[in-house]
């Protein structure tokens, strides 16, 4: 029976058993774990400005069918130059004919000679308006290059736009997440400063102590002052004790400076003993 | 604010010493528990055996018929029990110094006698193998644990003091922390020296079954020594 060492078969429960201790444990934690964050403060949220990817599609669809319309008006641009070169050429031949013709007949009257002579001088002006026409489509397609440019010109214009209207509207998410930020941190300083208060016995309900408390960016209280009295000296007395047992909020030391500053450093705390009984 | 504290960032966040320790006690605990369990299988089946070789040898059968059971069995690769080792080892020696001749009575029964007490003490040695290990787990880890947390808190208050200002928010992870190593201790000693307890109960009734039955049997192979010398 000695032989029978069960090695393997032990080894795999031992190491089971822990896989299922640790396992259990895993789970119990993110099970405990769900709600802690569900509690936390609201003080973060996204700042990000979703891109609408529709409107976006649209306008480059815009763009590419604006470029497709360009192109086309190029090619028949194009055709009717073809057209009239074509035409150009029937006609220079046919001049050549004619003047093929005024040679055999040269010995026939001088008006026929002067008739080519006009011939002549009308092709000339054919040319003159030929290249008067090529000028006219050079400018033409210089128009229209010039139209391109301007329409590029007016896409950037309406980029730059757009980005500023992301731009204004991240700022104020921006402005309303700081303002977040704001309540959750006078959340905090209001637990805490209440954590630390204990009321006096001479507390009634309707008594109001109002505090100044100033602050230093690394949340050290460096100053506190009655603004208004309650009436009461004790009631007065205990509200400032509470803040100077708190003498640091902590959280203070991880917001944005600018944010410190435009807000936390000169607070005023109410303080009102609502929840007594009394 | 403070990000939530669970025992698995505590874990992995300690320092290294501490991160090591908990590996060693780790490492006990799953070590002990393969011995727990394979001495468990050990012992019950030498505890199956043992009747069962019992049941056999007082059923009246012939001592030879057993023996050369027994020699079959193993031929089979099949191990024999404790019990029967000592029987085997007694009856073999026994039956040689007869053959042998010229021995006196006693030199046959002392020499049968040794025999069985070396075949005993060797089943005793494999029914006792592992438990020291158990006994030092149970003993040790506990302290080992200890270390850790002491050296946990230690850094704790090291960085304690870089701080300047305690409150409640730096102290507590430190000393979670440090107190997940004496938990893990703990967890390793406990089933470790229960077991061990447990398990030395069991290995010394069985031996004192072997004891009796080497004498139960010195008994029987006295009686057939001096009856044949009659």
């Amino acid at each position: 029976m000695t032989a029978f060492n069960g090695y393997p078969f032990s080894v795999f429960l031992a190491v089971l058993l822990h896989g299922l201790i640790i396992g259990t444990l895993l789970m119990m934690q993110r099970v405990s774990s769900e709600p802690a964050e569900l509690v936390r403060p609201p003080s973060v949220q996204a700042q990000l400005v979703a891109e609408n990817p529709q409107a976006r599609n649209e306008q480059v669809q815009a763009q590419q069918a604006e470029q497709r319309r360009q192109e086309e008006a190029r090619q028949q641009e194009a055709q009717r130059q073809a057209e009239q070169r074509r035409q150009e050429e029937a006609a220079r031949q046919e001049a050549q004919q004619q003047a093929e013709a005024e040679a055999q007949r040269e010995a026939e009257a001088e008006r026929q000679a002067q008739l080519q002579r006009e011939r002549e001088v009308q092709q000339e002006r054919e040319r003159q308006e030929r290249l008067e026409q090529e000028r006219l489509a050079q400018q033409r397609q210089e128009e229209q290059r010039r139209q391109e440019e301007a329409a590029r010109q007016e896409a950037l214009r309406q980029q730059q736009a757009e980005e500023a209207a992301r731009q204004a509207e991240a700022q104020a998410a921006a402005q309303a997440a700081a303002q977040d930020q704001v309540a959750g941190y006078t959340a905090i300083i209001h637990d805490l400063v209440q954590r630390n208060w204990s009321r006096p016995p001479s507390a009634r309900n309707g008594m109001t102590a109002v505090l100044r408390i100033r602050l230093v960016p690394t949340g050290d209280v460096i100053d506190v002052e009655i603004v208004r009295s309650s009436g009461d000296a004790a009631f007065d007395r205990a509200a400032e004790d509470a803040v100077r047992a708190v003498g640091r909020f902590r959280e203070l030391s991880s917001m944005p400076p600018r944010l410190f500053e435009a807000n936390f450093r000169s607070l005023l705390l109410t303080f009102r003993p609502e929840d007594l009984l009394n | 604010m403070q990000n939530e504290l669970s025992v698995w960032t505590l874990i992995f966040e300690a320092t290294i010493v501490v991160q090591l320790v908990m590996l060693i006690l780790l490492l006990a605990s799953i070590v002990s528990w393969v011995m727990i369990i394979q001495r468990l299988l050990v012992l019950n089946s030498a505890d199956q055996g043992m009747w069962n070789f019992e049941k056999r040898f007082w059923s009246g059968m012939d001592l030879s018929q057993l023996y050369r059971e027994g020699s079959n069995q193993q031929k089979d690769n099949k191990p024999t029990g404790g019990m029967e080792n000592i029987f085997r080892a007694g009856f073999k020696e026994f039956m040689r110094l007869r053959q042998q001749g010229g021995v006196s009575a006693e030199g046959i029964m002392a020499g049968a006698q040794r025999a069985m007490r070396v075949a005993y003490s060797r089943e005793e040695e494999k029914l006792e193998k592992h438990l020291p290990f158990l006994a030092t787990v149970g003993s040790v880890s506990p302290y080992i644990g200890l270390f850790g947390t002491v050296i946990g808190i230690m850094n704790s208050f090291i960085a304690l003091a870089g701080q300047g200002q305690a409150s409640l928010q730096v102290v507590a992870p430190a000393i979670a922390e440090a107190l997940i190593a004496t938990a893990m201790g703990l967890f390793a000693a406990i089933p470790a020296y229960v077991a061990y307890n447990r398990y030395s109960t069991r290995v010394d009734a069985i031996t004192g079954n072997y004891i009796t039955f080497t004498e139960e049997f010195a008994g029987i192979l006295h009686r057939q020594v001096f009856g044949n010398q009659k």
